[in-house]
């Protein structure tokens, strides 16, 4: 996993934070924990989007060191849209339907919320791990 | 690069195989399996290279799934009923809190009130909603099955009609008195929880069934 992710979409400016959190809770860990902070985020920045799309720009802005799976990608857009946080557009594209993803007010509200708390969750993790390093 | 019509069809009977045939999801994971194709023969792959490589990547999430929380006599594939397994425990937690909440409400309003009507017209009322919600999950199941489209909103309360009509129909006070209210056997606290836990689930598929209307009848977007 390119460990510049939660820099790229979550914020963090300090490499080594991210690092010492990795190693205190695994990658995969992390990662599953951060997807809907992820995919919350990208649709904050880029106003709505479709599943390939996100996979995508996730790949593009991780140049390809991180890759979402379809099998974790559609459940987490799925849970997020049951939980009213995203809506959804249908449009046609080349004589095919494309499902839009998009934030409502909720999500909006929500995706602060999320990264909020995420950046106060590594600048905890920031003193316990590692008191030399900080975010600020 | 833009597949023709003999490759679509390929990716919508590989879709058929796997029976995916709920709109809601067929729909994106269609459009998601053309771009990728697409993004590969642009890159230098052919069409069948392509394909299979997109294949393998679906089938882990397209292969036949069943879960105890649906019931294990139905399978289907593994992404439609993971949406339902979620669906269902979130529903279930709904329903009985709220459930929860009406009975305590009306038990303290009852102890603190006591109802002077007679119990065979507490029954009655009680009765006569249960038997709307029985009428309602029939109309639900019968529009969903004449629709030509299914989607997964539809195929979650399929799954679920015959648990919830036969559960609503057995504890009828009308149809069966043992569990109406001021009855020998009656629980009190655990009756109300019970109706009100049954009017509460029919109300939340309700909403799903909207959803599922929603779902069929979309508007495209400009």
């Amino acid at each position: 996993m390119n460990k510049k992710l939660c820099l790229k979409f979550l914020g963090i400016r300090k490499l080594a934070i991210f690092e010492s959190i990795v190693a205190y809770m695994g990658n995969a860990k992390l990662y599953k924990g951060s997807l809907n902070t992820i995919i919350l985020k990208l649709l904050e920045e880029q106003g709505k989007m479709y599943g390939y799309e996100i996979t995508q720009k996730v790949k593009e802005l991780t140049k390809g060191e991180l890759q979402i799976t379809e099998g974790a990608l559609y459940p987490a857009l799925h849970k997020l849209e049951a939980e009213g946080l995203l809506d959804v557009e249908v449009t046609k594209v080349d004589n095919r339907l494309r499902k839009y993803y998009k934030l409502t007010e909720a999500g909006v509200k929500e995706t602060k919320n999320r990264l909020a708390e995420l950046e106060d969750f590594i600048r905890s993790m920031q003193h316990l791990v590692n008191p030399k390093w900080s975010i600020d | 690069m833009s597949l023709n019509n003999d490759q679509l069809l390929n990716i919508n009977n590989y879709l058929d195989f796997k029976d995916l045939y709920h709109l809601d999801l067929r729909m994106e994971i269609f459009d998601h399996m053309v771009e990728s194709i697409e993004m590969k023969m642009s890159m230098g792959s052919t069409f069948s290279e392509a394909f299979e490589l997109e294949c393998k990547k679906w089938n882990p999430e397209l292969k036949s799934y069943s879960s105890h929380w649906l019931g294990l006599v139905h399978s289907g594939p593994k992404l439609v009923m993971q949406k339902c397994v979620g669906t269902i425990k979130k529903l279930y937690l709904k329903s009985l809190f709220a459930a929860l909440v009406v009975a305590v409400c009306l038990f303290v309003a009852e102890s603190l009130f006591p109802l002077k009507a007679n119990p065979a017209i507490i029954n009655a009322f009680v009765g006569a909603g249960m038997f709307i919600c029985v009428f309602l999950w029939v109309y639900w199941y019968i529009r969903i099955r004449k629709s030509p489209k299914q989607t997964s909103y539809g195929y979650f309360i399929k799954i679920n009609t015959i648990g919830s009509v036969v559960s609503i129909f057995i504890f009828n006070p009308l149809v069966d008195t043992t569990f109406g209210y001021g009855s020998p056997i009656s629980l009190g606290f655990g009756w109300i929880f019970l109706h009100a836990w049954i009017f509460v689930w029919t109300f939340l598929f309700a909403k799903i069934f909207r959803k599922h209307g929603a779902t069929i009848n979309f508007r495209l977007a400009p």
